[in-house]
């Protein structure tokens, strides 16, 4: 596992994650990901206090889309690493965080800077890699400009 | 023979230390992907091949996604009774597989002919292949690593 993660907060989380991201096998099989899984009780350091903007995605274990837009999700995590954090989260082994954003479909994509939630930054299925680039180049950019 | 004398009354202090026990197993269990049977597998394998050209649409060109969808159906078949669509979230999953909107082919798709799980793909869609049908063993093969 290359540790190119460069935002401290996500670095400072536990190695061994506890029981209930054992879902997490079936999306971290590239080598190299850079996407890293976070249960809800690491939702805090790791999204709410991140000094960069994270962008969520909640995943299910048999979601086929979640699944075909993994390697993208892993380009943007490689890509964007100095400017952006990447965090996977499983659906069903975080009711709570599912509850408070009101997920329905699956993959879906949130963008979090400062403890909030993005306006406008939700976004729900699957998608190429270039519109995936689209949508984070733009996102970033209203950041920047904001 | 000390160690058989003090055994029973082990035996009864460790009870108090197996439901904690049990119980988190019992959370591992849930997390951790359950294998849908392969009797539920092969029954939405065949419902999605003939549905597929009921309507006119077409398998992922990554049937990986397929795959894992259908995997998903007939594990909802199995715990619920019902192929709840497997890219969404519920609050109450025996109430919404009950209710049928999002039991497949969902009111979406047999309205619209929109499936977000990507099972059912029109022929003009980005990840559209060009095949109606997939094996047993491709399901298998793609899903091997999950």
């Amino acid at each position: 596992m290359d540790t190119v993660v460069s935002n401290s907060a996500l670095l400072s989380i536990p190695q061994l994650p506890p029981v209930r991201s054992v879902t997490s096998s079936s999306y971290s099989s590239t080598p190299f990901s850079q996407s890293l899984e976070i249960n809800e009780t690491q939702f805090r350091d790791s999204v709410l206090n991140s000094d960069r903007p994270v962008l969520v995605e909640f995943v299910a274990n048999w979601c086929g889309p979640c699944r075909l837009i993994s390697p993208a999700m892993e380009w943007v995590a490689q890509e964007y690493k100095d400017r952006l954090a990447v965090v996977k989260i499983d659906h069903d082994a975080n009711p709570r965080l599912i509850e408070e954003y009101k997920v329905y479909g699956l993959p879906a994509l949130i963008l979090f800077k400062n403890g909030q939630e993005v306006p406008e930054s939700r976004r729900e299925g699957a998608i190429t890699k270039a519109k995936l680039k689209e949508y984070v180049d733009a996102l970033l950019e209203s950041l920047s400009v904001a | 023979m000390t160690l058989q004398l003090q055994a029973p009354s082990l035996g009864a202090s460790i009870s108090s230390f197996v439901s904690p026990l049990r119980r988190s197993t019992h959370r591992f269990v849930i997390r951790a992907k359950a294998e849908p049977t392969d009797k539920s597998v092969e029954i939405m394998r065949k419902f999605s091949e003939q549905y597929a050209r009921k309507s006119g649409t077409y398998f992922c060109v990554d049937k990986g996604v397929t795959s894992v969808v259908i995997k998903g159906l007939a594990d909802h078949k199995d715990s619920l009774g019902a192929p709840l669509c497997p890219c969404r979230h519920y609050d109450d999953k025996p109430a919404e597989a009950g209710q049928g909107f999002w039991n497949c082919p969902c009111v979406p798709m047999r309205e619209r002919k929109e499936c977000h799980c990507m099972l059912f793909l029109t022929p003009e869609n980005d990840f559209a292949g060009k095949e109606q049908t997939i094996s047993l063993e491709e399901i298998k093969e793609s899903t091997a690593n999950m």
